[in-house]
C-alpha cells in the first residue's frame, strides 16, 4: 500500500520495517553493509541526518532508488545511541518526529489510518464510522477521524493545550473523534515517544562509521556546552518544591516541558530573584529552544504590570495540570501540607536552611495544615 | 486508656476474623495473575525495630544507643522492652508479600489474619522485591474509589463529630472540625468519622453513576470486565480489567480521572441566541461546537434534576418554571439558549453553566486513579476498621445493596462490650436495621455485628 518514499519518511511503519530488515536483516548485517566501499554514502547521509537534528534543521529525505536508503535511518539512531548522550537523542527524536509531521501533512486519510492501525494497532476510523459525513450532527461535521480513547490516551497528556484535554472532548462509546491534523500531530508524538524509549545494544563499529562518530561527538560537546544550563548554588536548589524540583530537573537534562511547566518554572525563578539571563540559561537545552522566542517570552513573564511580572500558578492549579508530583505520589515533602503555593514553600525552607533547622515537626505544632495529598 | 482492655479486644476480634477465614475460602476474590501481585497487610499488632544508631549531642559528643532487637507488640511501644532507648522504629504493616497461588493466600490469611488485606492494582515481574525498579511495573488494572468522606453529604453534621485536644479546653462539636477552635483558637482537634445509610446511598449513587454514564456510557467499556465491590467502610470501588487500558500510564489516568470528575472542563459561553463557547485560551475555533455540545449535555443534565437543587440562586425559579424550555432549546443543534425562558439573562445562563459542571461528574478520589503502584482492598476480605466484608456485588446487585446489613459477617449471637466515658459520644448506628446508641461510658450487650463494628471501630472495648 505505502510508496518507496513513503517507506523512507515513515521509518517506523511496518512496511518501512520489514523494507528494512530485507535490506539488513540485523545489525551485524547493516554493519558489513555500511563498512563496505558501496555502502558509504549510507553513513555520510546518517551523519548528515544527525547533524541535521543537532543543528535544528529540516531532516530531508534521502531516495537514491538505491535500497540501502532504507539503512540511512537506522545509521543515525545507531550513531546517536553509540554517543549515549540524552541531550542529541532528544534532539534526534525531535527533529524525526517533526519531519514526519511535515510529511503527514501531505498524506491521504486513509494512509493516515492505514500508518496508525498496522504501526502502532491504533483503532482508529472515519468519524461517525460507515454513517457519511453529512448526516452526522453538526459538532462532529468537523472532525475527521475518530479514536480508542485509549489509543488518545497514550499521546495526548502529552500535549498541554486546553484542547488536548479529554475532559474538553466529546466521548462517544470508547471513541474520541479527532481532526486530520491532531491525528497526524499524534502519530509523529508517537513516533517520537518510540525513539525515546528505544534502547538498542551497539556493537562494535567498523572504522569508517567510528570516525563519524567521533566527528559528531567533538562537534556535539562545542555546540552542548554552548547551551549548558546555568545551575544554581546548591542552597537555592534545596529550598525547591518539589514540583519545581522536578521542572527544573527536566530542564536541565535537556528535555521538552510542556508550555505549562516551562511558564511556572520562569515565572518562579524571575520571583526568587534570578535574573532573565540566568532563567533563559536554564531553558538553552532543551530539544525546542528558539532564543528569539524564548527571550521575548521571559522578558513578558518578567515585566507583567509595571515591572512585578507573573506570579507562578498555585498549588490546585499545579495539581490540575499534572505538575504536583507530591499529588501524583511520585515524591513527598512534609512542608507542601502546610502551604498552597510554591513561592510559601521555597521562602520557608530557604529560612529553615538559613538557620539550620532540620527537623520538620514545627510545621504541626505552629501551622495549619492547608492541604493533603 | 487501659491497653490490656485494648489488646484482649483486638486479640478477640482476630480470633473472630481467623474463623471466619478458616470457613469462608469460597468468598475470597483471587486477583487476575495473582503471583504477579504484591500484597499488603496491616496488621493487628506492631512490628517493632531497635535500630542500633550513633547519636550526636550538641556538644560535639557521641553515642550509641539501641540493641538491635526486634518483636512484636499488640500495645504501641515508645521504647525498647529490652533496653529501654526511645524513638523505636514501629509499623503495623507488612509490604512487598507475594502469593503464588490461591491456595497460598488463603492459607495464609488463616494464618496471619491481619486486620485488613491489600493487593496492587498492578502486575510486576518481581512483587516482593523492595523497590519499584526492581519489580518491574508490567501494567495496572484501573481503580476508581469514591469514599462517602469525599461527598459532604449533610449528615455528616449529624454524626461527624471533633474535639479540641488542647486538654485544658476539649471542646466538642458536630460536622468536620473548623479551622480554628471557637472556644480556645487552637488548631488540632480529635475527629471521629461516622457512617449512616444517607452518606453511604450517595456514595453508592456517584458509584452507579460512575458505572453507568462514564464507564459503560461513554468510555463503551465491557461490562464484563469491571469488577465492582463495597470497600466494607465508606465507599465502593470499581476497578477496570480490561487488558487494553493495564498500559496506560500515570499521565492518561489523570486524564481520565479530570473527564470523569469534570474538573478542568471548559464553561465560558458566550449567547447571542446560540449557545456558543468563549473563544478563550488555547480553544481552536473548529473544536467550539463540540464543546458546547459538552456544556449543552452537563446543562440539559442539571435542568433535569433542578427540582432537588438545593441552591437559592435567582435564576432557580425560571428554570423550574421553564424547564422544558430550557431544555427543548439545549438539545438542539447547535444548542440554544432559549429566550422562553424568563428572567435568564447571559449572565445568569453562564453561573448555570458553572453550576452544571459541578453536578456533571463523579467525586472520585483522583490519586488513587493516578498512582499505578496503589493498593486496594482484596475482596472478600474483612474491614478491620468496620468487622465487615468487603463485599463483590454485580451492577444489578448494587442498585438495592445495603451495605449495613448485607455485608454484615458476624451475625449470631451478643456480645458485651463497655463503652469508655469519653468528650466525644459515639453516634447511633443502625446494623442490620436496629438502631443502637448514642453511647458514651456505659456497658452494653449488643447484637454481635453491632459490638464488632463498635469495637473495630475503637469505640468499646470487651468486657
Amino acid at each position: 500500500m505505502a510508496t518507496r518514499l513513503q517507506l523512507l519518511r515513515y521509518p517506523f511503519s511496518r512496511e518501512a520495517r520489514q523494507a528494512m530488515q530485507r535490506v539488513a536483516r540485523d545489525l551485524g548485517t547493516l554493519i558489513n553493509i555500511v563498512e563496505a566501499q558501496e555502502g558509504n554514502y549510507v553513513i555520510r547521509e546518517a551523519t548528515e541526518r544527525v547533524y541535521a537534528a543537532l543543528n535544528q534543521e529540516e531532516i530531508v529525505t534521502v531516495n537514491t532508488n538505491d535500497d540501502r536508503d532504507f539503512l540511512i535511518y537506522s545509521t543515525a539512531r545507531l550513531i546517536v545511541e553509540k554517543l549515549g548522550d540524552n541531550r542529541l537523542k532528544e534532539y534526534q527524536a525531535e527533529a524525526e518526529s517533526k519531519a514526519v509531521n511535515k510529511h503527514l501533512g501531505n498524506e491521504s486519510d486513509d494512509f493516515v489510518m492505514h500508518l496508525c492501525r498496522t504501526s502502532f494497532d491504533w483503532d482508529v476510523e472515519r468519524v461517525g464510522g460507515s454513517t457519511k459525513k453529512s448526516a452526522l450532527p453538526d459538532y462532529l461535521q468537523r472532525f475527521d477521524f475518530q479514536m480508542s480513547f485509549i489509543n488518545f490516551l497514550e499521546i495526548a497528556p502529552r500535549f498541554h493545550a486546553d484542547e488536548w484535554k479529554l475532559v474538553n472532548r466529546i466521548v462517544e462509546r470508547g471513541k474520541v473523534p479527532v481532526r486530520g491534523s491532531e491525528l497526524r500531530r499524534l502519530i509523529s508524538e508517537k513516533f517520537k515517544i518510540l525513539i525515546l524509549n528505544s534502547t538498542l545494544s551497539v556493537p562494535t563499529l567498523p572504522r569508517n562509521l567510528s570516525l563519524a562518530v567521533q566527528q559528531i561527538e567533538s562537534d556535539l560537546k562545542v555546540k552542548l556546552k554552548r547551551s549548558e544550563p546555568i545551575k544554581f548554588t546548591e542552597k537555592t536548589v534545596t529550598a525547591f518544591p518539589p514540583c519545581i524540583t522536578a521542572m527544573h530537573q527536566t530542564a536541565l537534562e535537556g528535555k521538552n516541558l510542556s508550555h505549562h511547566a516551562r511558564f511556572t518554572l520562569a515565572s518562579f525563578l524571575l520571583k526568587i530573584g534570578m535574573s532573565e539571563d540566568e532563567v533563559l540559561g536554564i531553558f538553552k537545552s532543551a530539544p525546542d529552544f528558539v532564543r528569539g522566542l524564548a527571550e521575548y517570552q521571559v522578558r513578558h513573564i518578567a515585566s507583567k504590570s509595571g515591572g512585578e511580572g507573573y506570579t507562578p500558578p498555585a498549588c490546585r492549579n499545579l495539581r490540575g495540570n499534572g505538575l504536583c508530583p507530591v499529588y501524583q505520589g511520585t515524591t513527598f515533602d512534609p512542608l507542601c501540607e502546610y502551604i498552597v503555593h510554591p513561592l510559601g514553600f521555597y521562602e520557608t525552607r530557604a529560612w529553615e536552611i538559613s538557620k539550620g533547622v532540620k527537623s520538620h515537626s514545627w510545621y504541626a505544632q505552629k501551622r495549619k495544615k492547608l492541604q493533603s495529598f | 486508656m487501659a491497653p490490656d482492655k485494648s489488646v484482649r479486644t483486638k486479640k478477640m476480634l482476630q480470633l473472630m476474623f481467623q474463623e471466619y477465614y478458616r470457613v469462608h475460602h469460597d468468598t475470597i476474590d483471587i486477583p487476575l495473575r495473582i503471583q504477579n501481585r504484591e500484597f499488603g497487610l496491616e496488621n493487628w499488632d506492631f512490628s517493632w525495630i531497635c535500630k542500633k544508631r550513633k547519636e550526636v549531642h550538641e556538644d560535639g559528643k557521641e553515642n550509641w544507643v539501641g540493641c538491635g532487637r526486634s518483636g512484636r507488640s499488640f500495645v504501641n511501644l515508645l521504647k525498647c522492652p529490652h533496653c529501654g532507648a526511645p524513638g523505636l522504629q514501629v509499623t503495623r504493616w507488612s509490604r512487598h508479600i507475594g502469593y503464588r497461588t490461591r491456595d497460598h493466600l488463603l492459607n495464609d490469611l488463616v494464618k496471619t489474619v491481619p486486620h485488613s488485606i491489600y493487593h496492587s492494582a498492578a502486575f510486576y515481574s518481581v512483587p516482593v522485591a523492595r523497590s519499584m525498579a526492581e519489580k518491574k511495573w508490567q501494567g495496572a488494572e484501573i481503580v476508581f474509589d469514591i469514599d462517602a468522606d469525599h461527598l459532604e453529604s449533610p449528615c455528616t453534621e449529624r454524626h461527624d463529630v471533633w474535639q479540641c485536644t488542647n486538654s485544658a479546653c476539649g471542646a466538642t462539636g458536630s460536622g468536620s472540625h473548623p479551622d480554628n477552635c471557637p472556644d480556645c483558637d487552637g488548631t488540632t482537634f480529635r475527629a471521629l468519622k461516622w457512617i449512616c445509610d444517607e452518606c453511604l446511598t450517595a456514595a453508592k449513587k456517584d458509584t452507579m453513576k460512575l458505572y453507568d454514564k462514564f464507564l459503560t456510557g461513554h468510555f463503551g467499556l465491557d461490562s464484563d470486565k469491571i469488577q465492582l465491590n463495597y470497600s466494607g467502610h465508606r465507599g465502593y470501588h470499581v476497578r477496570v480489567r480490561d487488558p487494553m487500558v493495564f498500559n496506560l500510564d500515570s499521565n492518561g489516568r489523570m486524564e481520565l480521572a479530570h473527564y470523569i470528575s469534570g474538573f478542568g472542563m471548559n464553561t465560558s459561553i458566550t449567547t447571542d441566541g446560540y449557545l456558543r463557547v468563549k473563544p478563550t485560551g488555547d480553544l481552536r475555533n473548529w473544536q467550539m461546537p463540540s464543546i458546547a455540545r459538552k456544556i449543552a449535555d452537563t446543562m440539559i443534565e442539571f435542568i433535569n434534576s433542578i427540582d432537588v437543587y438545593q441552591g437559592k440562586e435567582p435564576w432557580v425559579k425560571s428554570l423550574k418554571l421553564y424547564r422544558e424550555d430550557a431544555i427543548a432549546g439545549l438539545k438542539m443543534n447547535p444548542p440554544i439558549l432559549s429566550a422562553k425562558v424568563k428572567k435568564v439573562g447571559p449572565k445568569y445562563w453562564q453561573e448555570i453553566a458553572n453550576k452544571s459542571v459541578l453536578l456533571y461528574g463523579v467525586d472520585i478520589d483522583q490519586p488513587v486513579t493516578t498512582d499505578i503502584h496503589r493498593v486496594i482492598r482484596l475482596i472478600g476480605s474483612l474491614n478491620g476498621k468496620t468487622g465487615f466484608a468487603v463485599t463483590e456485588l454485580t451492577r444489578d446487585a448494587l442498585t438495592d445493596f445495603n451495605p449495613l446489613s448485607d455485608s454484615v459477617v458476624f451475625n449470631k449471637g451478643t456480645i458485651q462490650i463497655s463503652i469508655p466515658e469519653r468528650g466525644i459520644t459515639v453516634p447511633e448506628i443502625t446494623i442490620d436495621g436496629d438502631t443502637y446508641g448514642p453511647f458514651n461510658g456505659s456497658i452494653e450487650t449488643l447484637p454481635s455485628s453491632t459490638a464488632v463494628f463498635l469495637l473495630c471501630k475503637g469505640m468499646a472495648f470487651i468486657e
